[in-house]
């Protein structure tokens, strides 16, 4: 932005160019959020407003159209390079035709290996423009119902079967009371909590009869075992 | 799904490997009979140490290593293969779900590596950007490169910098919602007076042993998303 603006340089594409990927880029690494979040949405089906829509997806809404506006205003600012090279080389060829000497002739040299130039930033305008387009495809939400909702959800169960496996007898009901609370509302999960709650016991209890039991803390026979 | 039976491999019966979406591979180690908790964990930090996830299980009552964050199935083979689990003989089958399923689309592929794909393509704008002052620079009637020159070449190194960070860690590995979700979950028992103890989670408790480098790969692979920005 500071050298489109120097005296002799100006060049608006560029200017506005500068202008737009700060806008873009700005506002996504204020809202970008870690990797995996999506899961903790199970509550929040569908965003209300703009507003809402923007802050879940930063990428797609904000830095996918600015981007690339970027991109467009960089090859209106390379199409001005384009002419005013161009124009140079004309009016240097009209200098040798006035007169024709080494210094005439050498800035005929110096313009035609310039008019060019511009051509390394139409390259990487039209690059850019293909990767923020790409970019912006990585910021969509996965939809809340996918036909690999059970596979997630008996992750999340296997998860928390194996964080509480060595859980000490004497907390283990309400560590698992709580992470079944927990884990009921995640995106994916369609469990409720006494589901979930079940479901994180039965795992434990299998693993406590396989290979892993000398991971699993040791319990007194319940209910639930009977049963099982 | 595609099976691979581990003939004579005294830890592995077989594994089970799925691609629930393009670009994210999971698999299910079943494991021999009679083995050794001891060698199971070891496999684990094997693995782990790999930067694979991985969760004890248990399959039809045999004992098993769920496997997520895996790029295909290639990857957890050549981890394994190093370790000599193999013995030379592994047979492959497909179930007939597998033979019969409908080959990916490319707008599929796409969008299963967008973050990859797109860190491609900045990284080709990048280069072009630091060419662009380069030549410039070049073509000046004195051959100095101006204030315009070097700053081009200087944009296109910085973004080059988050761009490069980005092709090595931009690409989903399939087990973010499960780390999301293992460190949600213990910062809530945590607030409700309960500790989870270490080494049962994604990873076995020694897997943060492995040093400076490792820890960096871990932690660049958490905020890649963002490095770009």
């Amino acid at each position: 932005m500071h050298s489109s603006l120097k005296p002799g340089n100006l060049n608006r594409g560029k200017l506005l160019s500068g202008f737009m990927i700060t806008m873009a880029w700005l506002p996504t690494l204020l809202l970008e959020k870690p990797r995996g979040h999506h899961i903790f949405d199970g509550d929040d089906m569908s965003p209300d407003s703009l507003g809402d829509s923007i802050r879940d997806n930063p990428r797609g809404l904000v830095a996918r159209p600015l981007a690339m506006g970027n991109n467009l205003a960089s090859l209106w600012g390379a199409n001005n390079e384009r002419i005013r090279y161009h124009q140079e080389v004309l009016d240097a060829q009209r200098q040798i035709g006035i007169a024709d000497n080494s210094a005439t002739r050498t800035h005929l040299a110096y313009t035609q290996n310039k008019q060019n130039d511009y051509k390394y930033n139409v390259f990487s305008a039209c690059s850019f423009l293909i990767a923020h387009a790409l970019f912006g495809l990585s910021g969509n939400k996965r939809p809340h119902s996918t036909k690999d909702d059970d596979s997630m959800m008996r992750d999340m169960v296997l998860l928390s079967a194996n964080m509480l496996a060595r859980q000490p007898e004497n907390i283990r009901q309400a560590a698992i009371a709580e992470t079944a609370d927990y884990v009921s509302k995640l995106a994916h999960v369609t469990f409720d909590k006494k589901q979930v709650e079940d479901a994180i016991r039965a795992k434990m209890e299998s693993l406590s009869q396989s290979t892993w039991a000398g991971r699993v803390q040791p319990q007194q026979e319940t209910g639930l075992q009977a049963r099982i | 799904m595609a099976i691979y039976h581990y003939r004579n491999s005294p830890l592995i019966d077989r594994i089970e490997m799925q691609t629930p979406h393009p670009g994210i591979t999971t698999a299910t180690i079943i494991t021999a009979p009679g083995v050794d908790i001891k060698h199971l964990q070891a496999l684990r930090e094997h693995l782990s140490g790999n930067g694979i996830s991985t969760l004890m299980d248990t399959v039809d009552g045999h004992t098993a290593i769920q496997v997520r964050g895996i790029r295909d199935e290639n990857a957890l083979l050549t981890c394994l293969n190093k370790l000599g689990l193999a013995n030379g003989s592994v047979e492959k089958e497909l179930t007939a779900a597998d033979k019969n399923a409908p080959k990916e689309s490319f707008g599929d592929k796409v969008r299963g590596k967008s973050l990859f794909l797109s860190a491609l393509f900045y990284d080709l704008g990048n280069i072009s950007y630091i060419m662009s002052g380069i030549r410039r620079g070049q073509h000046n009637e004195n051959g100095k490169f101006t204030s315009n020159d070097i700053a081009e070449l200087l944009v296109g190194a910085a973004f080059g910098i988050g761009d490069a960070v980005m092709t090595g860690y931009g690409k989903d590995r399939g087990d973010e919602e499960l780390h999301a979700v293992a460190n949600g979950l213990k910062r809530h028992l945590h607030r409700k007076g309960i500790v989870v103890p270490g080494g049962d989670e994604l990873n076995p408790e020694n897997l943060h042993q492995n040093g400076v480098f490792k820890a960096v790969d871990r932690w660049l692979r958490n905020i890649s998303c963002m490095s770009n920005a």
